[in-house]
């Protein structure tokens, strides 16, 4: 026992020893340590899941986004196509209520053309007559006879309608 | 970089033949190897030689220094780190929190319905040894301490515990070493601070705790006593049957079985505290032999094996007590006779 060192004081001394600091690192140690580490554990899976959450909040969030933006193009669209198609209707209208204009005025126009010459026309005949018969009493120097004189006429108003 | 190592290594090699010729060199007469720890001052007596007078009080060796530094160190973690936790860990308590959850996690996968209540015992045993014989590994311990004068007829005692030859002390080996030490262009013992190993003996002031018995029965006394109280405690008087198993029941072969099984758990104490205190000892032996041999480049290789040997020392008492708890704890499993044997056990126990 003397030459191993084995000494009955020592001995018990380091009993002592091995008791306090088991008891000692088990309370100011091992638990508080263990402790922080579930605490830990637990805190990371937290944070894990929310941040999963999180994730998926922002998925949601970014589908939401788009199925917005989708339907506001849509609505976009919509409206434009509107827009174009009562352009449209508005343009034909525009165009068809013009050429009914045009054709009106133009209808008019020759309504008023037709009628001047018309009347221009009948002045100018009953002109032309009286000087057809003037110039012919005068060259002939006669009296014609009151039917050949209608005849005369008539016959040099129709000469001047093939002309003209 | 294998080129560089080989070359430190050539120089060193160069270096240490032309130095162990100038002398630079372990004698015969520093080569003390003791067993035993070797008191510093003796509380309530006088030293006498390696040893205190008859009817000391208390020898206060160099393990016991070491001891005392060693729970300081521990003590310091607890109060330095375990009271001043971050939840973002930051240095050293990186590698406290490291040690803890490593062993942790194994206890907890040999009994995990018990782990909580085992877990500061092995933990302890885990640490104190781990940091004791890493600490011992440092130069100096074992090889720093007081030159003290010590009387030659005292040897024939330890003689063979001293030394490697076992003959020191004689007039013949000391007029031999004269001669020796004489032979040699530098004489260390001449140097400022050396102990010259005629009729002084050098004590250091730190040991490996493991490598005193004292320490290493103090932790297996309490690893086997704690083992079956955990024993009582989970299965009650009914613990005892699986030692004392009745011949008529079992058969007389089981009857031996359980004795023998009894006579192994008390053979546990002198198997925790010689394991350890062979393999850490043997290591410092190794060491000083080698050292002795050829200082130098030599002790490397076995240096690295002791700082692994420290290491793994430790995590054997630790992992053993964990798994000798979890044994004795359970009424089924492990070796402990057949299925009938634990029914009965269990009967008992409840």
């Amino acid at each position: 026992m003397d030459k191993l060192g084995i000494n009955w004081g020592l001995l018990i001394g380091q009993l002592f020893n091995v008791i306090f600091l088991v008891w000692l690192l088990g309370q100011f140690l091992y638990k508080p340590v263990l402790n922080m580490l579930s605490e830990r554990t637990r805190r990371v899976q937290d944070s894990l899941a929310e941040a999963d959450q999180v994730k998926q909040q922002l998925a949601n969030a970014k589908k939401d986004y788009e199925a917005e933006l989708a339907k506001a193009r849509q609505e976009a669209a919509g409206i434009v196509a509107q827009a174009h198609e009562r352009a449209k209707v508005q343009e034909a209208e525009i165009i068809a209520q013009a050429r009914r204009d045009a054709d009106r005025i133009r209808e008019e126009a020759r309504a008023n053309a037709s009628q001047e010459r018309d009347t221009l026309l009948s002045d100018a005949k009953g002109k032309i007559a009286e000087l057809v018969t003037l110039t012919a009493s005068r060259v002939i120097g006669a009296e014609l006879q009151a039917k050949g004189h209608d005849k005369l006429i008539a016959e040099s108003l129709s000469a001047l309608d093939r002309r003209n | 970089m294998r080129n560089r190592i080989l070359t430190v290594l050539g120089v060193l090699a160069v270096v240490g033949v032309v130095m162990y010729f100038l002398g630079f060199r372990m004698t015969k007469e520093d080569l003390h190897i003791s067993a035993a720890a070797e008191p510093l001052f003796c509380i309530g007596g006088t030293i006498e030689g390696k040893h205190c007078s008859p009817g000391t009080i208390l020898p206060f060796t160099n393990a016991v220094l070491m001891t005392l530094l060693v729970d300081a160190i521990l003590v310091g973690i607890a109060f330095g780190i375990g009271q001043r936790l971050q939840m973002v860990p930051r240095g050293f308590q990186n590698i406290i929190e490291f040690l803890i959850e490593f062993f942790y996690d194994f206890a907890r996968g040999v009994d995990k319905k018990n782990v909580a209540k085992f877990f500061a015992l092995p933990m302890t045993i885990f640490l104190f040894f781990l940091f004791g014989n890493m600490l011992a590994l440092v130069p100096g311990v074992g090889s720093i301490g007081v030159c003290r004068p010590y009387a030659a007829e005292e040897s024939h005692n330890t003689a063979a515990t001293e030394t490697a030859e076992g003959a020191h002390g004689t007039e013949a080996t000391e007029v031999a070493a004269e001669e020796h030490s004489s032979g040699t262009i530098v004489d260390l013992a001449t140097f400022p601070g050396a102990c010259d190993h005629k009729g002084n003996i050098m004590v250091p002031f730190l040991r490996a705790p493991a490598a005193d018995l004292n320490v290493t029965f103090a932790f297996a006394i309490v690893a086997v006593f704690m083992v079956e109280f955990w024993g009582f405690q989970a299965l009650g008087i009914g613990y005892l049957g699986k030692f004392f198993i009745n011949p008529a029941k079992e058969g007389v072969i089981m009857t031996l079985v359980g004795l023998l099984e009894l006579f192994s758990e008390i053979m546990r104490i002198v198997a925790f505290a010689f394991r350890i205190f062979g393999n850490i000892f043997g290591g410092e032996v190794v060491l000083a032999v080698m050292i002795f041999l050829f200082s130098y480049l030599l002790p490397l290789p076995f240096y690295g094996l002791e700082v692994f040997v420290a290491f793994i020392q430790a995590v054997i008492f630790a992992v053993l007590t964990v798994v000798f708890a979890a044994l004795a704890v359970q009424a089924h499993g492990g070796d402990h006779g057949d299925d009938h044997s634990h029914a009965g056990n269990e009967a008992k126990a409840h």
